[in-house]
């Protein structure tokens, strides 16, 4: 029926130096893609450069929003999103991969009687959509620069 | 109609700038005379006299007469005759005058000034702010330099010149475009006219760089509050740090105070907020005891904090604290506010590095339900320290700790320490079509319980249980593509089936107390978890293989993944003999099921404007379906929207939601939420009234934008209190555009109540 | 200067023609071909030029015409003042100088002057030029005088004040 193997995907040449840009260095998702990146035959590297490709995050945040009501006016169910811009520049700053908007959420339910656990949910759920959002940018990636050629 | 600027793709939208689109052309700019420069020092831009007339009656004193203008860098000034000193540079302009500068227009009868000090006197003016919308009339207008002008007998308004909905009228205006802030005197706001009211000063943006004004009070009526206005003053103490008070008199309650302060340092910004309500007069007469050690005294604090140490160590602190545990269903900071059962609050400082992350701070929820027995109460985690590490050993191999600290403690309870230690050992092999990452750690977890007496649970002799146990798992998957093409488009299909082995012995946890655990939901992702708990007291034995099968399609022209499908199921080899004590610390048996619950996600991106999510479960061991949730999105036109969501989770909820923004016409806007409970088995325990289902919010409400006032009307119906009683409310808001609004705060419950409302 | 007048204008150029003026008539001299005038500090060029004297030989008027003809001046409150037309016609007599076609007039240290005919008085100062009916427009371009200004220091600001969010429950 047609399938194959994936080929290794490499980057395009533009971006065979990255350097990710973001506001909080330390988050995971930055952690994940500077660990990933390498596999996809892009170094990433500490500082911008002629030569060096930029991979911008202009929104990098998480959100608890309320996602039903029971009959008793309590939450019963809350969506944590996940949501991230970014975009790809080159070292002279000509757009490589145009703005693009990613959003994973996990619902978790929220029942007032068993809450001891709530926190520890949360921590679960947010470093599972950490690793997430590190995998669907790399296909972002990817796709997109498959797409360019 | 260009992409919506919230795409489907993300389901709560921003707020969305004001939107002047029905302004007609501002025909104040005729004489505007485009492609000034905006910028620039204007002192250092040669000054160019001209008229179709030009004669000097002595060496310096120049008379220009025929569309006489005088030009310089930004600033245009024209008029039928200028008198102009080359000596002193002071000019008099007389018939009408026009004057233009990078941010004012103003039309006059005459005028007088000095372009070395950038000062110019009109009278009988019409002005026009050009990076806002702000414009008026003045008898007198004093431009004091490039930034400042002081008008008198003044109007201020953000509509149209020909249809001035509303105004400030002021007995002087001073208009700030440095600070983007205007200042007015012996104000009175008139709409249509009509005189409203009467201020003695007043303070309102320019722009949109300072959102918040002055003019920004909130009325409401609620039978439990009655009357309730709030007016908030906002005081600019220094350009980074500011300060809202907002007196907020209730007829019901009394004079509640309210203040936010923000400050931004070099090393940390955060917000302290507090409100205070000394005698709540109808918690007294209906001698509720409410409030803290003194009845009736209702209060509620926030502090927000991140502050950065250095490049490796920073701290942020979220502290909430209320009165007492009825204090949001009183005094609601937002209709949605009522549903907190927990206020959450923490502080941690926090370290990373390039292979670690380290927190040391504490935690703790205070109960804000009043339905809620005290022992519903998670405990307090003070301290509490975490240390999680990954570091590459030799060659492939990986090594890595996850570690935890804490001390619980809670009333009426067992208190203790907890440690819970993680060392593992990983071997990730990846390449694009295929990866194995075996994993095998140990986990050691101990406790030193306090003191036990009799009435303790007798199982817990031991002061010092701990808990032992290998993990060893294996993650496998590979990764198939082809390419196709639907509709003429070129799409990449993936086949990604995956497998996880995990292999924990069982150990016999029963003397382990339960401090913070739980056990999660199951979901798609339960699949590929070592525990089906969270919180170090139960670690689930197991000998288990997941498989999963996940299927996506790519569009080729932009990367988006426009669907994704994905199904899995656990295979249990052993039965699952860890499971966590009933409420009355009764162990439960075992189960033996051979299989978990078949769980099964959709996620369809169709474009910007459709997005359709689907997730399933159904339970083989009991023949039933565990979820069955439906979402639907869909945006048309420039801001219209349409929710349908369905949403079941078995003896938990089941809800159809349907909300809705029409935009009838540019101006109308029909905005609707219907969201039914079918049947309610968590309420309905206590309240006969959900059995057979009812309304848990039902609002109506239209919308009108003009040029320069919006106003919305919404009637609602919901289920207000945990007892399930309903209450019905009609709110009212009314927006001066780029000023300020009166009435209910409505956009952020809009926001919250219609998915993707902007 | 005012003290120009007083001083003997020299003339040379290419090419002269003279015919003296007989009982009364005033004669014309017509000059060709790089013609230079020079009294006191006013210098003058010009393509050509026609002299119109009385018969003692005072100077009652001057017309230059040329590709720009060109006069430089020194000011009495210093500084020298250069004009350039196509035509400048000067009367001795009102010391008036008419000039016309792309006038461009440069008082050094206070500003250009441009327009399409000005009529200056070499004496007061005074100048006019077009007139209100008229299409085409007369200009003056003063340079900035040096001015020492600091610019603000800009510093951090808080950004602006969110509207009210009540923030997420958990």
């Amino acid at each position: 029926c047609g399938f194959h193997l994936r080929r290794e995907a490499e980057l395009p040449p533009s971006m065979k130096r990255v350097h990710i840009r973001i506001a909080d260095a330390s988050s995971a998702l930055a952690k994940g893609l500077a660990k990933a990146l390498p596999r996809s035959g892009s170094e990433v590297v500490d500082t911008e450069g002629p030569d060096v490709a930029t991979l911008r995050f202009d929104a990098n945040t998480f959100s608890t929003d309320v996602l039903s009501v029971g009959g008793n006016a309590r939450a019963t169910e809350y969506a944590l999103r996940y949501h991230v811009e970014f975009e790809v520049l080159d070292g002279t700053g000509s757009v490589i991969v145009p703005k693009q908007t990613i959003e994973l959420s996990r619902d978790f339910t929220f029942d007032a009687s068993q809450a001891l656990g709530v926190a520890a949910q949360t921590d679960l759920l947010t470093k599972e959509l950490q690793q997430d959002m590190v995998q669907t940018v790399l296909r972002r990636l990817e796709a997109r620069t498959q797409a360019a050629h | 109609v260009d992409a919506p600027s919230c795409p489907a793709g993300t389901l709560k939208c921003p707020k969305k700038p004001v939107d002047w689109g029905m302004c007609g052309k501002n025909d104040l700019l005729d004489f505007y005379v485009a492609g000034l420069p905006t910028t620039g020092d204007r002192s250092a831009a040669p000054r160019d006299a001209s008229a179709l007339k030009v004669s000097t009656t002595d060496k310096n004193h120049y008379v220009l007469e025929g569309k006489a203008e005088i030009r310089q860098l930004d600033l245009f000034l024209h008029a039928e005759k200028i008198t102009y000193d080359a000596e002193t540079t002071d000019f008099t302009a007389a018939g009408p005058v026009t004057y233009q500068d990078r941010g004012l227009l103003l039309s006059a009868a005459n005028a007088k000034g000095n372009t070395d000090l950038d000062q110019c006197t009109l009278d009988g003016v019409r002005y026009q702010l050009l990076q806002s919308r702000g414009n008026g009339v003045a008898e007198v207008a004093v431009i004091d330099d490039v930034d400042h002008a002081r008008l008198t007998r003044a109007t201020y308004s953000t509509c149209n010149l020909r249809d001035q909905q509303w105004a400030f009228a002021a007995r002087d205006l001073d208009l700030d475009r440095a600070e983007g802030i205007g200042r007015a005197h012996d104000v009175t706001f008139r709409v249509h006219n009509v005189p409203v009211f009467w201020l003695p000063y007043l303070r309102f943006p320019l722009d949109d760089r300072r959102v918040s004004g002055l003019l920004y009070p909130t009325i409401g009526y609620g039978e439990r509050r009655g009357l309730d206005f709030a007016l908030p003053y906002y005081f600019n103490i220094a350009p980074n740090y500011d300060a809202t008070v907002t007196p907020r008199i209730m007829t019901e309650r009394g004079l509640m105070l309210g203040g936010e302060f923000r400050y931004l340092t070099d090393g940390s910004s955060g917000t302290f907020s507090a409100d205070f309500l000394a005698h709540d007069s109808r918690a007294a007469n209906e001698s509720l005891e409410v409030g803290d050690e003194v009845p009736g005294r209702r209060w509620w604090y926030q502090w927000k904090d991140t502050t950065t140490f250095n490049a490796n160590w920073g701290a942020n602190v979220n502290l909430n604290r209320v009165s007492d545990d009825r204090y949001f269903e009183d005094f609601g900071r937002g209709l949605y506010s009522s549903a907190i059962g927990f206020l959450p609050s923490s502080a941690y400082v926090n370290g990373h590095g390039s292979w670690w992350t380290a927190s040391i701070g504490g935690d703790q929820y205070q109960i804000t339900d009043p339905t809620l027995p005290s022992q519903y109460e998670p405990y307090r985690r003070l301290p509490r320290m975490t240390f999680s590490g990954q570091h590459g050993l030799a060659g492939l191999l990986e090594g890595g700790i996850d570690a935890e600290a804490v001390a619980f403690s809670k009333d009426h309870a067992l208190d203790g320490r907890r440690v819970d230690l993680y060392p593992h050992l990983d071997l990730p092999l990846e390449s694009a079509a295929w990866f194995v990452r075996p994993e095998l750690g140990y986990r050691w977890t101990s406790y030193s319980l306090d003191h036990l007496d009799e009435g303790d649970d007798p199982l817990l002799r031991d002061r010092h249980p701990n808990r032992g146990v290998p993990i060893f798992s294996v993650d496998s998957g590979l990764v198939f593509e082809r390419s196709l093409d639907i509709g003429g488009e070129a799409y990449t299909q993936t086949f990604e089936p995956r497998a996880y082995y995990l292999r924990v012995p069982y150990r016999n946890q029963d003397d382990l107390p339960v401090f913070d655990t739980q056990e999660v939901p199951f979901s798609f992702s339960q699949l590929f978890r070592s525990n089906r708990f969270v919180g170090a007291d139960r670690q689930m034995d197991a000998n288990n293989l997941s498989l999963a099968l996940t299927t996506r399609f790519l569009e080729d022209a932009s990367g988006v993944e426009r669907l994704s499908a994905s199904i899995g199921q656990i295979h249990y080899f052993d039965e699952q003999r860890v499971q966590l004590p009933t409420a009355g610390g009764v162990p439960r048996p075992p189960t033996d099921y051979d299989g978990s619950i078949y769980a099964g996600e959709i996620d369809l991106h169709l474009n910007d404007r459709w997005r359709i999510v689907l997730d399933q479960q159904w339970d083989p061991n009991a023949h039933r379906t565990e979820l069955s949730t439906f979402t639907l999105q869909n945006r048309f036109g420039d801001d219209g929207i349409v929710n349908f969501s369905y949403r079941y989770r078995r003896d938990f909820l089941e809800q159809v939601d349907v909300s809705a923004a029409i935009p009838l016409t540019p101006a109308w806007r029909l905005i609707a939420r219907e969201n039914y409970a079918l049947n309610d088995p968590l309420a309905s325990a206590n309240d006969p009234r959900g059995r057979d289902g009812r309304t848990l919010e039902r609002f109506i409400g239209i919308e009108h934008d003009t040029c320069c006032v919006a106003w919305r009307v919404i009637a609602r119906h919901w289920i207000r209190s945990a007892s399930g009683e309903a209450d019905n409310a009609i709110y009212f808001e009314l927006e001066f555009k780029g000023v300020g609004s009166i009435g209910q705060q409505t956009d952020s419950f809009l926001r919250r109540g219609i998915l993707g409302y902007q | 200067l005012g003290t120009d007048r007083d001083k003997p204008m020299d003339v040379t150029a290419d090419y002269s023609k003279i015919n003296q003026g007989r009982d009364k008539q005033p004669g014309t001299t017509y000059l060709r071909g790089n013609v230079r005038v020079v009294q006191g500090t006013m210098k003058a060029s010009a393509a050509e030029a026609t002299i119109h004297q009385k018969s003692n030989g005072d100077v009652l008027r001057v017309v230059m015409k040329g590709k720009q003809a060109h006069v430089e001046q020194q000011q009495d409150g210093g500084g020298t003042m250069t004009a350039d037309a196509d035509q400048i016609d000067f009367d001795n007599q009102t010391s008036i100088a008419v000039l016309t076609g792309n006038v461009k007039v440069v008082q050094s240290g206070r500003g250009e002057f441009h327009g399409e005919k000005m009529t200056y008085n070499t004496n007061t100062g005074e100048m006019e030029s077009g007139d209100a009916s008229g299409s085409s427009r007369a200009h003056i371009i003063l340079q900035p005088k040096a001015k020492s200004g600091a610019a603000k220091p800009a510093d951090a600001q808080p950004e602006a004040k969110p509207a009210g969010e009540p923030g997420a429950p958990l």
